[in-house]
């Protein structure tokens, strides 16, 4: 008997194969070139973010110089928002980091570029508080991004952001970024050991905590009668 | 981030695309072949028509073979009433008794299945070639002039098919349904190139008897005996050759019930006998068949179901889950925050890549409908647009709960359901 083998052909699957892997190549160098632009965007609105902390930080040493506390009003509100502007970007790199795969050629850097801002804008913020006597409340948010309450947290966060504006400002640590030393000095510092914990002011807190507790405690800083808190 | 969830995305993604790409490529290899053959001479043909309370459709059947464009003396029906308890018989035996000039054949069996009624048929046929007929379908009448010639071609030529379309479109599922089967006989069209057709639907399935007979047969305790007759045949290495050069209408379930179950008993159908033929699994000695297309009838529903699984429970159940933890931290004051969500929706968080690959494939897709479509002279408009958006979106996750329901069902044992 003749046993029959029936015809394979490789060269159709070998075809087939190199189609689909080239599709998949296409693919990838469409998302790295893709991410290139976003490094550059990234990184050039860390240089303007730098620019502006120069520039507000010279705003303050002008006031403090001059004792002129009549142009105070102008600056907080610009400093307000160089912090969000500073949260935003933080979502964005975040975002851009858990999405692409390919592409962690600067991430690290951008990183510690951004904690090194968020903690000079945290200083300017303590400094700045004296010499305008600012009635604002300022909250240091320590995070990681495995701890299960932190999204619930962050939310939380911007949501109470949206609601006081100006009157509340936020700096959010990524607690496991140890490449810059300063996040295990203010770890230390405020004796931080459980995810998410919030200092706020100079008072901390280890857990979640829901907006409603959250707002209290916010409200018990502020000196003046703040309408969000009535 | 590379996670578990990317990993069996993308896997499956490759298979997927191979898959299409591979059978394009067979199609710009081979394109749409008709035949346009003469039949040289006119063998004897019977023609079974299984029938079990089918007393609305069963006469139409009949008219729509005695109509046959073949010679009166050279065919006969076998009409096989499976145990019948409304009017069948009586309105066979009135055919009968009627159409003196034609030979029909009733045969009453006690009520013991599909395949049973097949090989009754079968023992009393006369015919070099026996044909099988669901008593819910419907020939024109040019069917055995193409199907036959293409017998001459070569002896291990086991079955031939003919394209099967739907004929009831009354409802949305109808018209879905027939998107679908003009897409299946395209496909069983490419596959019939490679020798590589793993089903030889009742409607019509023109089989050389001979073949049939020394395969022993039809199985009688199968759920899909027309897909288990199609896996011996290619077992033994005989051809199933599918046509698109003549239509076989069938009638198809109205609602959804009646589609699911009727998917259920075919795709359960499919995997026990894939499994019962697991020997030509990623077996060289079955070429194309044992090593490509076998494998992608089992693998195929598998895969997809783990990326339904998977894809509702990190894109859906998860973020939902986590979103309402989030509202409810906030005091359901969602308003608050509306501005901040379409601040976020930027371009920059688009993952340029995903976006690429899925429009690759909704491409590719595309264009094999199209092909689909022209290979059938079928406009794209047919049936208006929608059913075959509907087709695209919405009939891929009905394929997918009935093979759900299916592994469900294999799960927990239950085999034998009709």
């Amino acid at each position: 008997m003749v046993v029959e083998v029936r015809s394979l052909r490789k060269r159709r699957y070998l075809f087939a194969f190199l189609i689909t892997a080239a599709i998949f190549l296409i693919g990838m160098l469409v998302g790295y070139s893709f991410n290139i632009q976003k490094e550059n965007s990234l990184n050039e609105v860390m240089s303007n973010q730098r620019m502006d902390y120069d520039s507000l930080q010279l705003q303050y040493a002008f006031i403090d110089v001059m004792k002129n506390n009549g142009m105070c009003d102008g600056i907080s509100e610009t400093l307000s928002k160089s912090v969000s502007d500073l949260e935003e970007l933080r979502v964005r790199i975040e975002n851009y980091n858990k999405d692409d795969r390919f592409s962690m050629v600067d991430y690290q850097n951008l990183k510690r570029d951004y904690l090194l801002a968020q903690i000079k804008y945290w200083l300017l913020d303590k400094q700045s508080k004296e010499i305008c006597r600012r009635d604002s409340v300022s909250i240091l948010y320590f995070y990681t991004n495995e701890c299960a309450d932190c999204e619930t947290q962050s939310y939380v966060l911007t949501y109470l952001k949206e609601l006081f504006g100006e009157r509340l400002l936020v700096f959010s640590i990524d607690s496991e970024f140890k490449e810059e030393p300063l996040v295990d000095i203010l770890l230390k510092t405020y004796g931080v050991n459980e995810f998410p914990t919030l200092v706020i002011e100079e008072k901390s807190h280890s857990g979640l905590l829901e907006s409603d507790g959250l707002k209290e405690e916010v409200c018990s800083y502020f000196k003046d009668s703040v309408e969000q808190c009535k | 981030m590379i996670t578990l969830t990317n990993i069996i995305m993308w896997v499956a993604y490759f298979i997927g695309l191979f898959t299409l790409v591979f059978w394009l490529i067979v199609f710009f290899e081979k394109g749409v072949i008709h035949t346009y053959k003469k039949l040289k001479r006119h063998p004897f043909v019977s023609i079974a028509v299984p029938a079990y309370n089918e007393e609305s459709t069963i006469e139409e059947t009949i008219y729509s073979l005695l109509k046959l464009d073949y010679p009166k003396n050279l065919f006969e029906v076998i009409v096989v009433n499976d145990g019948s308890n409304d009017k069948t018989k009586e309105i066979v035996e009135n055919v009968i008794s009627r159409e003196k000039e034609f030979n029909i054949v009733l045969i009453n069996q006690k009520n013991s299945g599909k395949g049973a009624g097949l090989n009754n048929a079968l023992a009393k046929a006369k015919g070099e070639f026996f044909v099988c007929l669901d008593a819910d379908s419907f020939i024109t009448p040019d069917a055995l002039q193409k199907i036959l010639p293409v017998f001459e071609d070569d002896r291990k030529i086991g079955v031939v098919l003919p394209m099967m379309k739907v004929k009831n479109t009354n409802t949305f599922l109808q018209k879905m349904q027939w998107c679908e089967y003009i897409i299946n006989n395209f496909a069983k069209k490419l596959m019939s190139y490679l020798d590589c057709c793993h089903v030889a639907p009742g409607p019509f399935s023109v089989y050389r008897k001979e073949i049939i007979q020394k395969l022993g047969g039809f199985s009688e305790d199968n759920l899909t005996e027309d897909l288990e007759m199609a896996l011996r045949l290619q077992k033994h290495n005989y051809k199933l050759i599918q046509l698109l050069d003549t239509v076989v209408y069938t009638k198809i379930p109205l609602n959804l019930k009646g589609f699911f179950k009727q998917r259920n008993r075919w795709y359960k159908g499919s995997v026990l006998n894939v499994l019962k033929y697991r020997q030509m699994l990623f077996n060289k000695k079955y070429g194309d068949f044992g090593m490509f297309h076998l494998p992608t009838v089992l693998f195929a529903a598998i895969i997809a179901l783990l990326v339904l699984v998977v894809s509702i429970y990190s894109y859906l159940f998860i973020p939902i889950l986590r979103q309402i933890k989030n509202i409810l931290a906030i005091n359901f004051d969602v308003p608050m925050l509306m501005g901040k969500w379409a601040e976020r929706v930027s371009f920059f968080n688009m993952n340029l890549m995903n976006i690429f690959l899925i429009v690759v494939v909704v491409l590719i897709t595309l264009s094999i409908i199209y092909f689909a479509y022209k290979s059938h002279h079928e406009r794209l408009a047919a049936h208006k647009y929608v059913p075959l958006i509907g087709y695209f979106f919405i009939y891929s996750i009905l394929i997918l709960l009935s093979w759900a329901w299916v592994f469900f069902d294999l799960a927990r044992g239950k085999v034998q359901k009709w």
